[in-house]
Order: C-alpha cells, then structure tokens, then sequence
C-alpha cells in the first residue's frame, strides 16, 4: 500500500466516521427535541477534518520513487470523479432549495457554506473512494502484467 | 459519425421553437398557464439540447487536417457550455416567470428533466466507440489538468461569492432564492472559461513545438 492509498483509507474512514456519527445524532435529537435543534448533530462530520493531518501522518519516503505514471494517471481519474460528485451535490442541492422553496423566497446566509460544505466534504470522499477502487481494481490483475 | 444530419437538426431547431411560440400565448393570454410553461420549457430544452448534440458530434471526419485536437476540444467544449449557460438562464427566467404567474415549478422542472433525459438516451445510444483513442496519453493529461484547473477555479468562485453574501448581509441576513442559481450558473461559467483558456494555452505551445521543434 502506497502512501496515496493510505491518505484516501484516512478519508474514507473520517468522513464515513463522521457522516454516520452525524445521521445518529441528529436521528436521536429529532425524536427528543425535533426539527430544526437536532440538525445541530450535523456537528459530528467535523470529524472530517482529522482527514486533513494525513499527509502529516504518512510522511513522503524520500529515498524511493512512490509515484508513477499509473498513479499520476489514478489521480487524475479519482480527482476528476471527486469533482464531479461535487458539481452534482452543489448543483442539486442549489436547484433543489430553489425549485422547493420558489424564486422569490428568501433563505438564511448561513445555508450557503452548509452547501459548500456538503459539496467539499462529498468531493474529498469520492476522491478518496475512486482512488481505492482503482488500485484495488489493478491490484487483482496477476503478476506478470495484464493479459 | 455526425449523430444530427443538417436537415435533422434544423427539424428538432424548428420543433422547438415551435413549441416554446405556441407555449407563449397559453401563458400570455389564457387560463391555463401550466401547459404553456410545458410547452416553452420544452422547447427551450430541444434547442439546447439540439445545438449541444451537433457541437459535440463533430467526428475525425469532420476536422481539418492539421487541427489541433487540443484547441478543437477547447472550442467544442466552450461553445457546449455557452449553449448551456444560455439555455440555462433562459429556463431559470421562464420558470421564475411562471412561479410569479402561479404555475407550479414542478411542472416546468419535470419538462426540463425530460428534455434532459430524452438527450441523454440519445447521446447514450449514438455514441460509438472510436477504433483509435481521441486523444494521445499527454494530451489526455492536459485536458484531466485543464479540468482540474477549471474545477479548482469553480470551487474559489463558490468561497468568494459565499464571502461576499457575508460580509454584504451578516451572519443573521437572508438572501433571497433566485441569487444562488445564478452563482452556480456563473460559477460554471468562470469554471468552464478557465478550463477553455487553460487548453488553449496548452494548444498555442503545441503549435509553436510542432512549428520549431522540440527545444
């Protein structure tokens, strides 16, 4: 497992960590305190953010060459997938409050990070997440190279 | 492969504007202002989707000889997402029209959704695989770059526009609803523009290598 493998396991697990403490808490606080208190358990996926110390836990290796053109290559597809899960959140949750609440209504300021938010953390997970599937993808290729 | 034959494609322009003419008076002038809205949001999204389909199915056939696939890509996709934005603002404008007017949204978005899918069967059904990959692997990386570049650009857009709203109204403000689909309309814009300028870059190196050689 190489280091870019071990940063997005990082990712996958803070923010699934924190999606899912998320989703109980607020479950829970809606049926004690109900709507809109128990979004407050929305607190959890600050959880997230630990996934940015990755880099400083899985240091480079200086002495070997990590990265190669297959790994520019999965980067780049996984980079691509990340972005466009985000386009997709950013653009569905804008047209949705939109198409719900109608044109000429008016929201709190504060629902605008709230959809940055969700459409940063959903870019950084989809990443982290193609990145593992496609080197698990090669990893079951035998050795000996692809037939 | 050009998916749209010329005279097919003038037939879908002319089905839309069709539709979205006799769309207007429904609106204008009678009581049943949700078939109207059926018909305009309809027909904006053949135009759209009609003018889309051609952009994107130019073949190998279709291209100069010495065309710069970079630059041709660039070009494609930028006049794509200009067809897009106007499209896209003129049906935002009609349904907003709409909700002014009474009409319930749903009935324009669900218009809209079905435009956009019957484009998608399309596209999905015409599309074949090409013998020979589009793109060599370094103009490949070029464009995953370019997008990449585009897409950080959006990102940006999206944290200033939300600063601005902030320090414009203040933590306790309301914005009011029709602001944020015209953010993300012209995010991807300013997305879509840095991505066009960021290949065309790439294509004016290519053509000043291949003119002098390699240094």
């Amino acid at each position: 497992m190489n280091r870019t493998q071990k940063m997005a396991w990082m990712t996958v697990i803070c923010v699934g960590t924190g999606f899912l403490l998320s989703a109980i808490a607020v479950t829970i606080l809606y049926y004690r305190i109900g709507f809109p208190r128990a979004w407050g358990g929305l607190g959890f996926m600050g959880l997230s953010g630990f996934a940015g110390l990755a880099p400083t836990v899985f240091k480079k290796d200086k002495t070997n060459v990590e990265f190669d053109e297959r790994d520019r290559m999965i980067q780049l597809h996984s980079t691509k997938s990340g972005f466009l899960a985000s386009y997709l959140v950013f653009g569905g949750l804008s047209m949705g409050i939109w198409i719900y609440q109608g044109p000429h209504q008016t929201i709190s300021v504060n629902t605008l990070p709230q959809i940055w938010m969700a459409a940063f953390i959903t870019a950084f997970f989809v990443q982290s997440l193609t990145t593992l599937i496609l080197y698990g993808k090669d990893n079951k290729i035998s050795e000996g190279g692809a037939l | 492969m050009n998916w749209l034959k010329d005279k097919q494609f003038c037939t879908l322009i002319c089905i839309g504007i069709a539709f979205y003419l006799f769309g207007i008076p429904f609106v204008l002038f009678t009581e049943w202002k949700s078939p109207g809205i059926f018909l305009g949001v309809a027909g904006g999204g053949v135009i759209g989707i009609a003018i889309a389909i051609k952009l994107q199915s130019r073949s190998k056939a279709d291209r100069k000889p010495h065309e710069n696939n970079l630059k041709r890509k660039a070009y494609k996709d930028f006049l794509s997402l200009i067809a897009f934005s106007v499209f896209g603002f003129f049906i935002y404008g009609f349904l907003t029209y709409a909700d002014m007017k009474g009409t319930p949204m749903l009935i324009g978005c669900l218009a809209m959704v079905a435009s956009m899918g019957i484009g998608i069967v399309i596209s999905i059904f015409n599309k074949k695989k090409l013998p020979i990959p589009e793109f060599d692997e370094r103009e490949f990386y070029l464009l995953q770059r370019a997008a990449g570049i585009g897409s950080n650009c959006f990102m940006f857009f999206a944290v200033a526009a939300m600063l601005v709203a902030f320090s414009l109204i203040g933590g306790r403000g309301a914005v009011p609803m029709w602001s944020i689909p015209v953010a993300l309309y012209t995010g991807l814009l300013f997305g879509g523009t840095v991505q066009f300028l960021v290949l065309m870059h790439h294509a004016k190196e290519d053509e000043k290598i291949s003119e002098g050689g390699t240094v």
